[in-house]
């Protein structure tokens, strides 16, 4: 059983009368990379600045390292935090940033400039103590905000969407440097993110939150390939969805009618009786285009995109407009726009949700 | 085109001479041995200064008025900072009417207010004192003073208080090495322009001097007013290498272009 760093439990925030965060219950293990994914407004930065203590559950508790901190102040928990701006001090040089939370915690200079130095290097910055803040470049004010917060060993570290300022490629390189350190110091890091692609790459565990409720929790590739709620699957990884209604059921699968395709198709499901009504997933990869005769139904090519590895594809089968993808490889032809297609769908891979109305 | 340019730098200089040929004049008539004032002065002479700097009718004003300036300049910036702290993170009941009373002296006419003032220090029997005074410019000063620290306060990220509070800093030590060294050029700046408005009053001021406390502008107004000698040049003078000096002082301090900006409420 791993060890559980940071709890939060039962924890509701309210402003006036608006919940930003409802009856969240988190257990959050040592060492491990959790992200919190959602899109803006879905109370994840708000249960982030709670466990930090710049805001107080209305209710609920926080626990850190088995302690209760809910009443305690940010400068007395046992976190460290990367804000989204950084907060570089913009009148220290990048030495004194670092040393700064460690001189505050009455630590000799000596002692201090030499993690200072050390820090530098583990975040390969070595030789940029004396620069100034506004002489770096934004990976290297990164690595300065992530270098004064580890250097103080906090039991977890928050980050709260640091890469949104950085290009795409710098952006992917911070991730895996930021891996790295996390994998070498060893710290717990609860990273907050609206990009799930991001959160797909880095996280041990994913959180997903919507309205203030925690959706699902679960390594990447389950999250991806197993998403249990609707909004899971449409906000993790591309997806078509059909409309239908639940025919029959047996264990996990279930027999759905899709009236788009005039087909009844077999998908995955829980939860679901006859007759419901229900919304069925599937991902593009598992659409196939070809040519062959015998494909269970056709379709007319509207869009074609080319996007180097892969090929993806538009394509309307009856009045459902549909997501195709497809590796790309050189010897294959590509299917013009308008070209009518045949279409294979593998429904096994297929998700059945109970539809929201 | 070079014509235009020709006269547009013409211009430009006439201006400047425009400008400074004032000055210049006082200063060269502060030399003058004369009794009266007169330009050009007839011979050159430090006996205006002499007589200056060995009076104390002339020092006593001039350190009544140091002092005024330092003990407004003290009180307002403190004042006012405290009240644009609040003002620009807390929101509650009558934070207007607060920002409102604060800068409404600036719609008063400055001597309608000195009416005022003089019935209510006649009332507390303040006139004529340093305390008196001291109530009446910090009022007059107050608006000057609350601008350029609500526009300091605004531009500094709150960010930066919680980045050191995730550090393990308490909030006195997060205020004194993160907030204070960011906001200071803003607290110089107000500070050194409460001094030098109070320094200067003189309008609100002739109505609340009494007879054994007067401030400098308003001695050298009644001297104009009495017996125009180059003594009141020769103060002139003294005041503007004062100011000048104070000036460079404190643009080293902060930057020039921040303590005219922020006049201008920048």
């Amino acid at each position: 059983m791993p060890e559980v760093v940071v709890h939060a439990k039962a924890v509701e925030k309210k402003y006036r009368d608006v919940a930003a965060v409802r009856g969240v219950d988190l257990e959050v293990f040592r060492g491990e990379f959790l992200t919190l994914l959602g899109p803006s407004g879905c109370g994840k930065t708000t249960l982030l600045r709670m466990i930090v203590g710049f805001e107080q559950p209305t209710t609920g508790r926080i626990v850190i390292d088995g302690r209760d901190v809910t009443e305690v102040p940010t400068y007395r928990r046992p976190i460290g935090m990367v804000l989204q701006n950084l907060a570089l001090f913009p009148h220290m040089n990048v030495q004194e940033n670092i040393t700064f939370g460690l001189l505050t915690r009455g630590e000799r200079k000596s002692a201090a400039l030499q993690k200072a130095t050390q820090m530098l290097s583990l975040v390969g910055l070595a030789g940029f103590g004396h620069r100034l803040i506004h002489e770096l470049s934004g990976g290297q004010k990164q690595r300065v905000a992530l270098a004064r917060s580890i250097v103080l060993e906090p039991s977890v570290l928050l980050l709260d969407e640091p890469l949104g300022a950085l290009d795409l490629k710098l952006r992917q390189q911070m991730q895996g440097e930021l891996k790295r350190i996390q994998r070498q110091v060893g710290i717990t890091f609860i990273f907050v993110t609206h990009d799930q692609e991001e959160a797909l790459t880095m996280s041990d565990r994913i959180v997903v939150m919507n309205a203030g409720r925690i959706e699902q929790i679960g390594a990447p590739q389950e999250i991806y390939d197993h998403p249990e709620t609707m909004f899971v699957a449409s906000f993790v990884g591309d997806t078509n969805v059909f409309a239908g209604r639940a025919i029959a059921t047996a264990g996990a699968r279930v027999s759905v009618e899709l009236p788009a395709l005039g087909q009844t198709v077999e998908v995955q499901g829980r939860g679901i009786t006859p007759g419901m009504a229900v919304n069925v997933m599937i991902r593009p990869e598992f659409v196939a285009l070809d040519d062959q005769p015998g494909a269970p139904c056709s379709g007319q090519v509207t869009d074609r995109t080319f996007v180097g590895a892969d090929i993806r594809y538009s394509v309307t089968v009856g009045n459902q407009n549909l997501e195709a993808r497809r590796p790309h490889r050189p010897e294959d032809r590509m299917l013009a726009p308008s070209a009518t297609s045949g279409v294979t769908i593998d429904w096994a891979n297929g998700i059945a949700f109970p539809s929201a109305a | 085109m070079r014509t235009r340019s020709l006269v547009l730098s013409l211009f430009g200089y006439a201006a400047l001479v425009f400008i400074l040929a004032p000055i210049v004049i006082v200063v060269i008539a502060s030399f003058s041995p004369a009794r009266y004032m007169e330009f050009p002065p007839p011979s050159l002479s430090l006996r205006w200064y002499r007589e200056v700097l060995g009076s104390s009718d002339w020092l006593g004003a001039f350190g009544s008025s140091i002092v005024l300036a330092f003990c407004v300049a003290t009180a307002t910036t403190a004042a006012c900072f405290l009240a644009a702290l609040v003002t620009t993170r807390r929101r509650f009941v009558g934070k207007s009417l607060l920002e409102m009373l604060v800068q409404a002296p600036l719609l008063l006419p400055n001597a309608a207010l000195a009416m005022a003032l003089l019935a209510l220090l006649v009332q507390i029997k303040g006139r004529g004192t340093l305390g008196g005074l001291w109530i009446a410019h910090c009022i007059l000063v107050m608006p000057f003073v609350y601008r350029p620290l609500v526009n300091g306060l605004r531009q500094f990220d709150l960010g930066l208080e919680e980045a050191a509070m995730t550090l393990g800093s308490p909030p006195l030590r997060t205020f004194r090495l993160i907030t204070l060294p960011a906001i200071k050029p803003s607290l110089i700046t107000a500070f050194a322009f409460s001094f030098i408005i109070s320094f200067d009053e003189v309008t609100a001021s002739v109505f609340l001097v009494g007879v054994n406390y007067t401030t400098l502008p308003v001695k050298i107004l009644s001297d104009i007013q009495s017996d125009a000698t180059p003594a009141i040049a020769a103060v002139s003078t003294l005041l503007m290498l004062l100011t000048m000096t104070f000036v460079t002082i404190v643009s080293r301090m902060v930057g020039i272009g921040r303590v005219i900006g922020s006049r201008s409420g920048h």
